[in-house]
């Protein structure tokens, strides 16, 4: 997979995404979340992945403000004039303000997730200094789910050839006859093949430990360190600021 | 202890699994510049002994060793390994073939001048540079076989151990295999390799050394050891005679019993199949053969209705059966995939096999004696009991087989049956055929050109997903006859 942010070295594009996620959460509500999100769904826009990365938030936060709002009418504050099952304006308000931080963090990240290719990912981390064992973990985990989806569909192509019948049509009972027929060959075969994969990686002189360098190193032009440095600059400050807001809030209750 | 100058030296009482002793007093040296070659029958101890020749028994596979077992040149690996199954040997650190080639040096820790000349040489040396860029988990078994020997030699380790490693490639894949592991002895490099392709051994290897149950049983220059006649050991069998005739068939009647017409079919945007049409008549034992990648696999799975076809006409007999769905399909038609661990689950051998005709409706009574006779004639009779997990990978390989037989479809299409198996097991899987033949008919999709014209009655050549021509069995291009 390749995307428009590939032209970067892919810690600048975390970086930024971890700084606008803790932005979302530690800027002035609601406008930073707003903001953020804004932002994230522009860069997904102009990386051609908009469309991916629309549709993850919204599969997120519209179902969080739905339950928020519920949540609202169904339990009114106790002595308030709110009349069960009719949320309030304050319970919308705040269900959308949670919502909106929700939603900034999932685009933010999900830039990262849909955007960048994992192994770019773990070759420029590795370069700063991440283990072996924890770049194979983070690949593995990415690939279980299409690895697992390409190993079941093999075993239902198996066993529809002798006869099992699946998908529309087999009812419940049909579906729990043929269980194990589907689920006993795909847990085995999960099983046996990462024993195969560990065999195969001790045979290519992988060692979890070690440290490995990379066919193609990853760029990280000076001017992208300075834009991280920034980043971090940046996101201290809007802690700092924050932490000054607590403090000031300590004070003048006391 | 001093060492001569050797890339492995070898010297072991015993090796066991849990116990069970699988290898017994061995000795083995490889020399720089030697290639070693290991044969024997199923089960005999060869992946054992490569194993531990590479240094990974007891490391990543749980074994007892008793005795020593030293690569006096060193190396970080001492051994590169290739394994018989090319998926199996994926790491998945890489994203494209040249990626997967170069995790090995990255391992290592070279930098990227050294890794990408590595990478460069290796995939040179595998005619493989064209797959550079490619997914390796869309090559095709052949393809992603050649990036696993690329792989292993990228290493650039001073012991190459192969196990099996021309098992998944067609004749001309095989001949390239060959020429680069020929170059690689020429360079210097030492070489075990473990081969059930006894011509191809004989070709490869300098000495060879045959097992038997656990232990050697003899030793010595390949044509010498392997040319025996009687051979040394029915279930390994012999070299192929040169003069060796095909057997002649009976006429049988000739019913056209599976009729393909004009299918193209393939996955997406790619094309496989291209308004390909055969016939293949009752009684009729027929091979599919081609380069890897031609479309046999997926002719197969059409005929099944696992691919649908984009154009054209199925028919088994007088049905067409374009229309129907798989499950329905599995009462005329069966296909046994070349990975039998996608169907074995049930707890006995017994019960694997009686699984397919019970889904097809069979009563049970008659499901067990169809089942039992499937067992018998792949040579698992004594052995119903067993839990097919614990069955070597090659027996499971006939289980599959069995079970397909065992539901009776009129049409048995077998993909690549006899990989890694020894001339026992060949037997078997022919007389599985001969008993498919008696009730219908079958087609082997396979590369071995020696087990095709041993047991089929012509070869169908598929190239680029049409069929390119249809005779009778020719070794020409054989391994046997460079």
């Amino acid at each position: 997979m390749t995307s428009a942010l590939d032209r970067w070295n892919p810690l600048t594009p975390l970086a930024a995404a971890v700084a606008m996620v803790l932005a979302a959460f530690a800027g002035p509500q609601p406008y930073a979340p707003a903001l953020v999100l804004a932002l994230a769904l522009l860069v997904a826009f102009a990386s051609d992945i908009g469309l991916e990365v629309t549709a993850l938030t919204m599969l997120v936060v519209l179902p969080t403000f739905a339950l928020l709002v519920l949540l609202d009418a169904a339990f009114p504050e106790a002595g308030s004039a709110q009349r069960q099952w009719i949320p309030s304006r304050a319970g919308v308000l705040d269900a959308l303000a949670i919502s909106l931080r929700l939603g900034a963090a999932i685009a933010a990240l999900g830039v990262i997730v849909t955007g960048v290719a994992p192994r770019r990912l773990t070759r420029a981390l590795a370069a700063r200094g991440l283990p072996a064992w924890a770049a194979y973990l983070v690949i593995a985990s990415l690939e279980a789910v299409p690895d697992a989806r390409r190993r079941a569909q093999d075993v239902i192509d198996a066993q529809r050839c002798r006869g099992v019948a699946v998908g529309k049509g087999t009812g419940v009972r049909g579906r729990l006859r043929v269980l194990p027929a589907l689920a006993g060959p795909l847990i085995v075969g999960l099983v046996t093949e990462s024993e195969e994969r560990a065999l195969a990686l001790d045979a290519r002189a992988f060692d979890p430990r070690a440290a490995r360098t990379t066919l193609a190193p990853i760029a990280d032009p000076e001017a992208e360190q300075w834009a991280r440095r920034v980043i971090w600059l940046a996101l201290a400050a809007v802690i700092a600021w924050r932490l000054w807001q607590f403090a000031q809030s300590l004070t003048i209750a006391t | 202890m001093s060492f001569p100058l050797f890339a492995l030296w070898l010297r072991v009482r015993a090796i066991a699994y849990d116990g069970r002793v699988a290898l017994r007093d061995v000795s083995l040296d490889v020399a720089p510049g030697e290639i070693v070659g290991i044969a024997g029958h199923v089960g005999a101890g060869k992946s054992t002994l490569a194993l531990a020749a590479a240094g990974l028994l007891g490391r990543s596979v749980p074994a007892t060793i008793d005795g020593t077992i030293v690569h006096p040149l060193g190396g970080r690996p001492p051994a590169a390994f290739v394994f018989a199954n090319p998926s199996t040997q994926l790491t998945e650190l890489g994203e494209t073939v040249e990626e997967e080639v170069a995790v090995g040096p990255e391992n290592q820790a070279l930098d990227p001048p050294t890794i990408r000349r590595r990478v460069d040489d290796a995939l040179a040396r595998t005619s493989a540079m064209a797959l550079a860029q490619r997914i390796p988990r869309e090559l095709s078994g052949g393809e992603l076989q050649r990036v696993a020997l690329a792989s292993a030699l990228a290493l650039d380790a001073p012991l190459l151990v192969l196990d099996e490693p021309t098992a998944q490639l067609d004749p001309e894949a095989a001949a390239q295999f060959a020429s680069a592991v020929r170059a690689l002895r020429d360079g210097g490099a030492a070489v075990l390799i473990v081969e059930q392709n006894l011509e191809l051994l004989a070709s490869l290897a300098d000495r060879v050394l045959v097992l038997a149950d656990g232990a050697v049983l003899a030793a010595g220059a390949p044509r010498e050891v392997l040319g025996r006649d009687p051979p040394l050991d029915p279930r390994l069998g012999g070299l192929r005679a040169r003069e060796h005739a095909p057997p002649v068939r009976a006429s049988v009647e000739r019913v056209p019993l599976l009729a393909v017409e004009g299918v193209s079919a393939g996955y997406g945007d790619r094309e496989v199949l291209r308004d390909l049409s055969l016939a293949i008549g009752m009684g009729e034992v027929v091979a599919w053969i081609g380069r890897n990648g031609a479309g046999k696999t997926t002719l197969a799975r059409t005929i099944m209705g696992l691919v649908e076809a984009r154009s054209g006409r199925v028919r088994v007999g007088q049905t067409e059966i374009a229309a129907w769905p798989v499950h329905e399909r599995a009462r005329l038609v069966g296909l046994v995939f070349q990975d039998p661990r996608r169907q074995l689950f049930s707890r006995t051998v017994l019960e694997e096999a009686t699984f397919g005709p019970r889904t097809l409706g069979v009563s049970r009574s008659s499901a067990l004696a169809q089942a039992r006779e499937a067992l018998a004639v792949v040579g698992l009779d004594a052995r119903e009991r067993e839990h097919p997990g614990d069955l070597a990978p090659q027996l499971q390989r006939r289980l599959a087989i069995a079970s397909a037989l065992a539901s009776r479809p009129q049409f048995l299409m077998l993909d690549e049956p006899t990989a890694g198996q020894d001339a026992e097991g060949r037997a078997y899987i022919r007389a599985a055929l001969e008993l498919q033949r008696s009730r219908g008919a079958a087609a082997v999709i396979t590369h071995d050109l020696g087990f095709a014209q041993d047991a089929c009655d012509h070869n169908v050549t598929i190239t680029g997903g049409h069929v390119s021509h249809i005779g009778r069995i020719s070794l020409e291009t054989d391994l046997s006859r460079p």
